[in-house]
């Protein structure tokens, strides 16, 4: 008891050294299990993100590129498919049910997402989660729009108030001439659904029809009574979600449609584009956690750096526990706890740093990427992490420690102060 | 100690002990000035080093050719040792510098009881030590003087037989000297102890003769020199050599 009040003692002398070694120790061990978190949590957010989508299908382009726009509404599109196309893929005797995703407008940063009901019935999430309206009810009329969770809170929101949809994804041009009118709000999900703005196919090509090339024809003037007379069926949409009746028919179907000869398409397997992207982004993640490993060392040695430097004012403080007959091994059982709890503390602070920090920056995260990384408490893979981490720091440790226990027996009673 | 000789690894210091005896209970002050190997002497007495040739005997018993660790155990049991200065941890409640001894000696923790901290107080009173230091919560904060009766309490604590001082009024002036040797030759009377200590400092044996290892002193006894049985000068038994030199 004594020995561990000393140890803890000699650590509060020294403070000031202390105190820096663990803050760095806790600085990377939060950048090591935040980039480990940030890893693992993309990666659970991407797979969380749709599931039940047997097939998705666009123009031609690259099967990563086009997971990316249709789910997760991270870049564009080069290409639509036509409505035709769409059509026949509809009416495929395998298909189950396809919902039209049509993109390419958004509302104060947000992408707005010209569909169909079927989305709101089909879509799932983290399973077998279904969207869910919090408030209003889906959609009723052509104008009307449903807000994800984050556009709803983000823009402060209610029921029945309008909104205008902006011409393209950073445009100016607004379609200000017909706005659209707020009829639900969804519940959270913790997908880029929370950041989009849903509304009808029919209102996509009504905000569209004196449009063209990114501009409003000149000299034409259609009152919405006149637009909701038109036709409103699309010409094209962006991308397609397909669900199978039977998922075994998924590769057939998927070769069927990548070699159709009327248009060229690109049906891709969610899992498996996700599986390239992971492969793509493989190599930048090593090189991330590699380089995180490195900082955790590089401070473990500081730490080491720091005792070994402190040895020769505590020559002194070694002669006397000699003197009063510790063993060799207790100044280095000594050395060697301290390194422990010094690893101990800075991985516990780096914890604690790095769920602040995870607070903090989760919602903009949540915000500007569609990331959504949870906050949960260590898992069994960290916990192996934070117990290497302490096991190293402790290993470590026996550098100084060797190194006093030959100076206590080198020193006897004869100490230089 | 017999035909003793001793070589520092780091420094080539040695030292070469040809005979010397202490009788237990007798108070011996080693005199020799500094680099004669006053503090080697003491840590092979102490057995925190052991000698390359020869044997040192404890209580008649072989103590040298023990195994460092049983050499650990034994110094802790029965070794109280003050070092000249810095002799506290600083860091530790000066009670807690007084009980650390009995953290490696059994024996002595018996002897004290499960009332560790009442009995170190009940010390340092007697080494005339007010309430403030016994319950000061660094030793840091304590004058030279003050530190050094700590460290007679922390060397007596658990009735050590044997207390080895390493010049301990090296650090005190002459009053705080004097005040400070009649604290500890009535205290390690009074615990019964053989005191060994070291000095450099000539003014100390004043009035005592030089005796050899074996003999008695018979000379007169007056001053500092008084309160000692023995006055052994160092180049009188070992030779001290640093390999180059």
């Amino acid at each position: 008891m004594i020995l561990l009040r000393l140890a803890i003692g000699s650590l509060l002398n020294r403070w000031m050294t202390v105190a820096l070694t663990v803050f760095a120790t806790a600085l990377s061990v939060g950048l090591f299990l935040g980039v480990e978190k940030l890893r693992t949590g993309a990666k659970e957010s991407f797979a969380n993100t749709v599931s039940g989508v047997d097939l998705i299908v666009g123009a031609r382009s690259g099967s990563v590129q086009l997971l990316l726009y249709s789910v997760f509404r991270i870049g564009n599109a080069t290409s639509d498919i036509t409505w035709e196309s769409y059509q026949d893929l509809a009416a495929m005797p395998e298909v189950a049910w396809i919902v039209p995703l049509s993109l390419g407008d958004s509302h104060r940063g947000f992408r707005v997402l010209g569909t169909t009901e079927g989305y709101f019935e089909h879509y799932r999430y983290r399973g077998e989660r279904s969207l869910e309206i919090a408030e209003g009810q889906r959609r009723d009329g052509v104008f009307d729009a449903v807000l994800g969770a984050s556009v709803a809170a983000e823009l402060d929101y209610v029921i029945g108030q309008e909104i205008i949809v902006a011409h393209g994804i950073s445009s100016f041009s607004l379609h200000d001439d017909r706005p659209f009118r707020v009829a639900g709000i969804l519940a959270p999900t913790g997908t880029p659904v929370d950041r989009t703005v849903h509304v009808s196919l029919a209102g996509i090509e009504a905000i569209h029809v004196d449009w063209r090339r990114g501009a409003r024809l000149p000299g034409i003037e259609l009152s919405t009574a006149e637009v909701l007379a038109m036709d409103l069926s699309p010409r094209s949409v962006t991308a397609a979600l397909v669900g199978l009746k039977s998922r075994r028919q998924a590769l057939e179907l998927q070769r069927r449609i990548n070699t159709r000869p009327e248009e060229p398409l690109l049906a891709i397997l969610p899992g498996m584009a996700l599986q390239e992207l992971w492969s793509l982004v493989g190599v930048a993640e090593t090189a991330l956690a590699g380089v995180s490993g490195m900082v955790v060392g590089t401070a473990l040695l500081g730490m080491a750096a720091m005792i070994l430097a402190g040895l020769g004012e505590r020559r002194r403080e070694m002669a006397i526990l000699r003197a009063v007959g510790a063993r060799p091994r207790v100044i280095v059982a000594m050395l060697v706890t301290e390194a422990a709890v010094i690893s101990t503390a800075g991985t516990v602070l780096g914890l604690a740093l790095l769920y602040a920090a995870m607070m903090v920056v989760q919602p903009w995260l949540d915000a500007q990427y569609g990331l959504f990384v949870a906050i949960t408490p260590p898992g069994a893979d960290e916990a192996l992490i934070l117990i290497s981490i302490v096991v190293a720091g402790t290993a470590v440790g026996l550098l100084p420690a060797l190194r006093a226990y030959r100076l206590s027996l080198a020193d006897g009673m004869t100490v230089a102060t | 100690m017999e035909g003793v000789q001793f070589t520092w690894p780091d420094t080539r210091f040695s030292i070469a002990v040809e005979c010397l005896e202490i009788e237990a209970g007798s108070r011996v002050l080693l005199q020799g000035p500094s680099g004669s190997g006053k503090s080697t002497l003491l840590s092979l007495i102490a057995g925190i080093v052991a000698p390359a040739q020869g044997t040192i005997r404890l209580a008649g018993a072989p103590f040298s050719t023990l195994s460092a660790p049983r050499r650990d155990r034994l110094r802790a049991e029965h070794f109280g040792i003050i070092f000249q200065m810095f002799n506290l941890l600083p860091y530790a409640s000066p009670i807690d510098n007084v009980i650390l001894p009995l953290a490696f000696a059994p024996a002595r923790a018996a002897r004290v009881g499960r009332d560790r901290r009442d009995e170190a107080a009940r010390l340092m009173r007697g080494l005339r030590l007010g309430d403030d230091v016994i319950g000061a919560q660094r030793a840091s904060g304590l004058s030279v003087g003050q530190q050094q009766r700590v460290a007679v309490a922390r060397a007596l604590i658990g009735g050590p037989q044997i207390v080895i001082a390493d010049e301990p009024t090296s650090a005190l002036d002459a009053s705080a000297r004097e005040a400070f040797l009649a604290i500890l030759f009535e205290q390690v009377a009074a615990a019964g102890a053989t005191l060994v200590m070291v000095s450099h400092d000539t003014g100390l044996g004043t009035g005592l003769s030089t005796g050899l290892s074996t003999g008695l002193t018979t000379g007169p006894r007056t001053g500092f020199g008084a309160s000692f049985d023995r006055r052994i000068a160092l180049d009188d038994i070992a030779t001290a050599s640093r390999e180059g030199a």
